[in-house]
């Protein structure tokens, strides 16, 4: 019995490695918020393919962490050792929404922020034999009556966007909270909805496909993915809304490590063959370093709470 | 404690949960009190209706097959503290990770339950643990749970 | 062009790729805690290295395998591997007790080959059309789904005693469900402030505690799996038992089709098959005791799946379930975006993964037929080993599924519940589905109020609404009956 204990402490520690040499020593660990085979997914995991390259020896694994909007895996984050062997991902607009919603155990201030990696701004869609052919008329339908429009959950950026809509233009929706786009895409495909608000790389193979037709991209400029589509600026609505996928740590990681992987996530984002491998997968990368990120995110909370506070969820 | 017993137990505690939830779809949003507080509720009086008719009907019926002993496990010893001992590893494993966790688990639960051979209980225990390491940790990269000591 | 994809599957790099990817798949559909969606995602970055098709079919052969290979623990530990093979457990398990492990074994795996061939077959002939019934469900729809699934409740139980059980056991899974965020306002419910519960009690522990834990707790008062060792001899080689055809059939039918519905998984499946099994059954009084219909019908059903599932991905790029939708992903990544084209100008690789399917069915059948009586000496070891290792992979497998501490003691919990509720005689089956259906119950009934403005009448007014409310009578009305005369003969 005691031979076999023994063996299981060696064993244990041969696991584990005690060696500490300079970093990184050890797996880097990447808390991802969301479930495996999910588009977050699949980014920290292109993540990790190009980041080899520029960190030698480095080993990432990842963990999933999903559920509850990824408030679980953000919490996970903020609450990991800082040592710089735990990072994650993280998405807006829920990151600052549960913030907002006083449902988060974290604020922005447990993070350190590494910076930005994707967006995906949002678009409207309606499905293809809707008698809406365009955003006036949609708008002005709902003007006159509730029009039913799913949206990914309240809360979600789907749903601010929709929020955002009726405060500029009056217009009222019967909003229906969905499990997610996989939802959204079946009520659209199968004309059950008037409309839906969603993301742009969720449906863009649906409206080249002819099976869905997205009438207005609600961000500020026209996406290489749809150039033909028209932005709801353009179109005289000026509402936009987009989501973004970047990568923090947790605070109070030693200030050289934190520098180091500030500058892998840089080095990654310029790889080209991580940029090739991304437009294919169509995540559509948006590089923002750390300080600026984290300024737009504490804009947002902003822009969330002002939603939250006359319309709380 | 009787069958009979455990069985009229059981279903007042689960009364007292389709009273209790009924009255929680009174704290819903105002948006949602004809969807899904109209689905707690119809759940909430079903499941209360139900075992309120179960409950008359078990104190109606005066079979002697309702008067046996509950017995829980033909061997409440062996039952019990496995039990207690899947409790306390899974404990265990964030203090002290999950290989040193196991390597407790394994053996002192195989005594428990009676083996005596020691050649052939530290075989399984190594091996499920190799295995673990091999197929969990290295091939696949799921997270084990880690050590909060060392 | 179909030549031609078979020509390209016919290359050493992709059969090896199949064989790879099916054994993998076995293996990980058998470990509870390791799911397919996992290994597939696992897989998406290596398949940049390699050529597209091969990649595909590596995931492809995952996706086969670990819907069979769910079944194995299933049968012989009572451990759903996969929480589609839960009902697999339901038939199979007792039939392992009763020393026939072997041949549950192998009724398995003939009927995961032959469901899963024919949803490919499907896959293959008339996805299109399919596709397009899939979008005829909306939500009013998919609440009636969930009412035929619970219809099953009634015909579980055979007198009016029972039946009173059962609806109770039903009712609680149904609430049991209700734990989480309210799919509608996004308001948090009866989660005492745990982030864990937050999405609800999370499935595969809660069904890793009521199967396999409960089942090990059970057997500390006992020396093996099997009632009467004496029937070790006999379990070498028997003959497959006649009459299995139409339950096999009805699953594979029965999966496709709900395979075909996004979002409706294979747990689903194997349990609708698993009921019209029971309908259809001449040997009713059999059933929770080792029938081998039972295992046929929900084995083929839940195989059926996958060629089901993939019909609204590859046509639609809506995914029929969560490992489609890593799938999806893997397709995404080479480029290749679902819809018409894939089947015309990128015909060569999707027909070719298609017939890889094919391959992967018939590769677990061979691996499947040849080692059944190995694995099923498992149910010789003895107890006091197989507990603890047991019950390990249990916990492990409870922490994985969402690297979550709390799941283990969901699945403790769940485990003496099982324990207590079973003794009372109330019907861990009951619970089960409702605990299953219970999600698509409530976000059906709430999304279809919401369409509706608040109006029942949407239930009744769609054509496809009121196919589906017949069904769910024709199901209803005999095992009613049936009780009704039980309760006139004492």
């Amino acid at each position: 019995m005691r031979k076999f204990l023994l063996l299981a402490t060696i064993l244990f520690f041969a696991f584990t490695g005690l060696a500490l040499a300079g970093y990184p020593a050890k797996t880097i660990k990447i808390i991802v918020p969301s479930k495996a085979g999910g588009s977050t997914d699949t980014s920290a995991r292109l993540f990790i393919n190009a980041a080899k390259r520029h960190m030698k020896g480095a080993n990432f694994v990842i963990k999933n962490v999903p559920g509850s909007g990824g408030q679980k895996g953000f919490e996970e984050i903020a609450n990991s050792k800082p040592d710089g062997y735990t990072i994650g991902m993280m998405f807006t607009p829920q990151i600052v929404a549960h913030i907002v919603s006083k449902r988060a155990r974290y604020t922005l201030d447990d993070f350190h922020v590494m910076g930005n990696m994707g967006k995906d701004p949002l678009i409207i869609a309606v499905p293809k034999n809707s008698p809406f052919k365009n955003l006036k008329e949609f708008i002005d339908a709902a003007r006159t009556k509730k029009l039913t429009v799913a949206v990914n959950g309240i809360g979600s950026d789907d749903f601010v966007a929709a929020k955002k809509f009726e405060n500029l233009t009056g217009a009222k929706f019967n909003l229906l909270p969905t499990k997610g786009s996989t939802e959204q895409k079946a009520l659209i495909l199968g004309g059950h909805v008037d409309g839906s608000f969603m993301n742009i790389t969720q449906l863009h193979a649906q409206h080249k496909a002819g099976t869905a037709h997205i009438i207005a991209l609600l961000d500020s400029k026209r996406s290489y993915i749809l150039p033909d589509l028209p932005t709801a600026e353009e179109l005289g609505y000026p509402v936009d809304m987009t989501a973004t996928r970047g990568f923090v740590t947790p605070k109070g990681v030693p200030e050289d490590t934190a520098k180091k992987l500030d500058k892998l996530l840089e080095d990654v984002m310029n790889d080209p063959e991580f940029i090739a491998a991304c437009k294919k997968d169509v995540i559509i990368l948006k590089h923002m370093k750390g300080k600026e990120y984290h300024d737009y995110l504490v804009g947002l909370q902003a822009e969330i709470q002002k939603f939250f506070d006359s319309t709380p969820w | 404690m009787t069958k009979r017993l455990a069985e009229l137990l059981s279903l007042s505690m689960f009364l007292l949960i389709a009273i209790l939830l009924y009255k929680s779809t009174m704290n819903f949003p105002e948006v949602v009190q004809n969807s899904t507080a109209a689905y707690v509720r119809f759940l909430a009086i079903c499941f209360g209706g139900l075992c309120l008719l179960a409950i008359l009907l078990r104190l109606k019926s005066k079979s002697t097959e309702e008067n046996k002993k509950l017995d829980l496990a033909a061997a409440p010893v062996r039952f019990w503290s496995l039990l207690i001992l899947m409790f306390v590893y899974s404990l265990l494993l964030e203090p002290l990770g999950f290989y040193l966790a196991s390597a407790l688990f394994l053996p002192v639960t195989m005594v428990v339950l009676g083996a005596r051979k020691k050649i052939l209980i530290a075989l399984t225990a190594v091996g499920v643990l190799l295995f673990v390491y091999i197929v969990f940790a290295k091939l696949l990269g799921v997270p084990l749970p880690e050590s909060s000591l060392f | 062009m179909i030549f031609q994809a078979l020509q390209s599957l016919m290359t050493p790099t992709s059969l090896f790729a199949v064989f790879a990817g099916t054994v993998s798949g076995v293996f990980v559909g058998g470990m509870p805690g390791l799911t397919a969606t996992m290994a597939v995602a696992l897989l998406i970055p290596v398949t940049f290295t390699l050529e597209p098709l091969t990649g595909l079919i590596l995931m492809g052969g995952v996706y086969c395998g670990a819907m069979y290979g769910g079944s194995i623990p299933a049968i012989l530990l009572r451990t759903p591997g996969t929480p589609a093979a839960v009902a697999t457990a339901l038939e199979g398990y007792p039939m392992s007790q009763k020393g026939h492990g072997g041949l549950a074994l192998k009724v398995s795996v003939i009927s995961s080959f032959v469901g899963g061939t024919f949803s490919v077959l499907i896959l293959l002939l008339i996805a299109p059309i399919l596709a397009q019934f899939a979008l005829i469900f909306g939500p009013p729809e998919y609440f009636l789904l969930a009412i035929l699934g619970l219809v099953g409740i009634v015909s579980m139980a055979d007198d009016e005693n029972k039946l009173i059980k059962a609806l109770i056991s039903g009712l609680l899974g149904l609430i049991i469900a209700l734990i989480g965020t309210d799919p509608i306002s996004g308001m948090l419910r009866y989660t005492m402030n745990m982030t864990d519960l937050y999405d609800g009690v999370a499935f595969l522990p809660a069904l890793i505690g009521m199967f396999s834990i409960s089942q090990m707790l059970e057997l500390t008062g006992t020396k093996s799996i099997i009632f009467e060792p004496s029937t070790m001899k006999k379990i070498k080689r028997e003959p497959f038992p006649k009459g299995l055809k139409k339950f096999i059939a009805i699953g594979s039918a029965t999966g496709t089709i709900v395979g075909l519905l996004p979002g409706e998984g294979a747990t689903i499946a194997a349990f609708l098959s698993y009921n019209f099994a029971r309908q259809h059954s001449k040997n009713k009084k059999l059933f929770g005791k080792g029938n081998p219909e039972g295992v046929a019908a929900a084995e083929a059903g839940n195989n059926g799946c996958v060629g089901g599932s993939l019909i609204p991905t590859l046509t639609l790029g809506i995914p029929g379930n969560s490992v489609a939708a890593a799938l999806l992903g893997g397709l995404l990544v080479h480029g290749l975006i679902p819809g018409p084209e894939l089947f015309t100008k990128y015909g060569v690789m999707t027909y070719g993964f298609i017939l890889s399917l094919f391959l992967a069915n018939l590769i677990f059948l061979v691996i499947g037929l040849y080692m059944s009586p190995y694995f099923a000496r498992i149910a010789f070891t003895p107890t006091e080993l197989l507990i603890p290792v047991v019950c390990l992979f249990s916990i492990l497998g409870s922490y994985a599924m969402n690297n979550s501490l709390l799941d283990i003691f969901v699945a403790l919990l769940c485990g003496i519940g099982a324990v207590i509720l079973q003794k009372t005689g109330f019907s861990l089956g009951a619970l089960i589905l409702g605990l299953i259906l219970g999600p698509i119950a409530e976000t059906g009934f709430s999304q279809a109020m919401i369409m509706g403005n608040g109006n029942y009448a949407i239930f009744f007014d769609r054509p496809q609404g009121i196919i589906l409310w017949l069904i769910i009578l024709l199901l209803l009305i005999p095992p009613v009956i049936q009780i009704f005369r039980r309760h006139r003969q004492k």
